[in-house]
């Protein structure tokens, strides 16, 4: 996984996201290829086995590695495995209160369950928040320089 | 089991900033168990400073990590040895026991406390712990059907609920059961009621002499016999 994440950070996406998407559920079959292929910019999707299965250093792994935003995709009450949306909302609680103590904004990270109305407006508006977050910092930073 | 809760990030970079090389050391039993500083948490933790130094680009420190199975045994510590060569501070998630006897063993290393250690208790679902016993050296649990009333009732008292208690909830706290109208239930399901009547004199409060020791092994005469 370190490697995947390697990969998706030298790519020099401006801002990058990370998407930990379960093989299966929302994004799993044509849907994971077709946004794949949509070549959402900047997005890069990890497809994983249970998104349960995303720890939560695994995230922040992510975000040290230059992303600017992560989000975890699961599927919701058709998983083949128990108590999947759970085990992930912990994980997100526990890395948004980290990401909080460390100085960067909570909702950079988010989980998209199946069973939300519109899981691709909602990414959709994921990634403009992030775009607007990535500005906001560059410009920060340029006024400190 | 001991349940802790991990200390703040800030406090935490507080405490190794004067450290440049750092080893987090978890604990693999109780510590694990209540999720404040096993394995996952060490790595997250690791991950948490990284990700905070990246951020705030003050101090340049290094960082490994590695998990006991047991901090407290002199015995696991001994793994320790050839790990704190380069570390110039031990950051340990193990609970204030722990914490000592790595200082102990390594008395020429600062050691220090990444867990806040709370009290013993278990788990009453996933996620919440809830403390049962004060280790006060004198139980009673015979006495009053399996629960204990000096960790559980908020006033610590001995001879049956204080009149605060209410629709057998705590004054204190609304949501919180009353421990001896949990122990009158529990006495009557047992059929020993009797044991409510009796009257148990006050608890001698005094200062118990600390540390508190428990010998258990004996010493053999010389010219005994081999055991």
């Amino acid at each position: 996984l370190d490697h995947i994440l390697k990969s998706a950070a030298q790519l020099n996406f401006k801002p990058l996201v990370i998407g930990f998407c379960c093989q299966y559920g929302l994004f799993g079959t044509g849907a994971l290829a077709s946004l794949w292929r949509g070549a959402k910019a900047g997005i890069w999707i990890v497809p994983v086995l249970c998104a349960a299965k995303v720890e939560a250093d695994h995230i922040l792994r992510a975000f040290e590695l230059g992303s600017a935003g992560v989000f975890i995709a699961a599927c919701g009450e058709q998983c083949a495995r128990e108590n999947t949306a759970f085990w992930v909302s912990q994980r997100i609680d526990k890395v948004r209160k980290t990401l909080v103590e460390i100085g960067l904004q909570p909702e950079r990270l988010q989980a998209f369950i199946a069973t939300d109305s519109d899981p691709a407006s909602e990414l959709d508006k994921f990634t403009e928040r992030i775009g607007e977050l990535y500005l906001a910092s560059v410009i920060m930073q340029e006024v400190k320089s | 089991l001991i349940v802790a809760e991990q200390k703040p990030l800030d406090e935490i970079t507080r405490m190794i900033s004067p450290y440049d090389t750092v080893l987090i050391i978890g604990c693999g039993t109780c510590m694990t168990v209540c999720g404040a500083g096993g394995e996952r948490e060490v790595s997250f933790l690791h991950a948490a400073l990284r990700v905070a130094q990246l951020k705030g680009l003050d101090g340049t420190h290094t960082f490994s990590e590695y998990t006991l199975k047991r901090q407290c045994d002199p015995e696991f510590l001994e793994f320790l040895a050839d790990k704190v060569v380069d570390a110039d501070a031990i950051l340990s998630l193990g609970c204030g026991i722990g914490v000592q006897a790595i200082a102990e063993r390594f008395p020429d290393l600062p050691v220090l406390p990444g867990v806040d250690t709370s009290f013993m208790g278990m788990a009453t679902e996933w996620g919440i712990w809830d403390e049962r016993c004060a280790a006060c050296g004198d139980c009673r649990l015979e006495e009053t059907g399996g629960i204990c009333p000096i960790t559980r009732c908020t006033k610590g008292i001995l001879n049956g609920p204080c009149a605060g208690t209410k629709n057998g909830k705590c004054e204190a706290n609304k949501e919180m059961d009353c421990a001896w109208v949990l122990i009158y239930k529990r006495l009557e399901r047992l059929q020993q009621l009797e044991k409510m009547r009796r009257y148990y004199p006050p608890r001698n409060f005094r200062a118990v002499p600390r540390p508190r020791r428990i010998v258990s092994k004996v010493s053999i005469d010389a010219g005994g016999n081999d055991g």
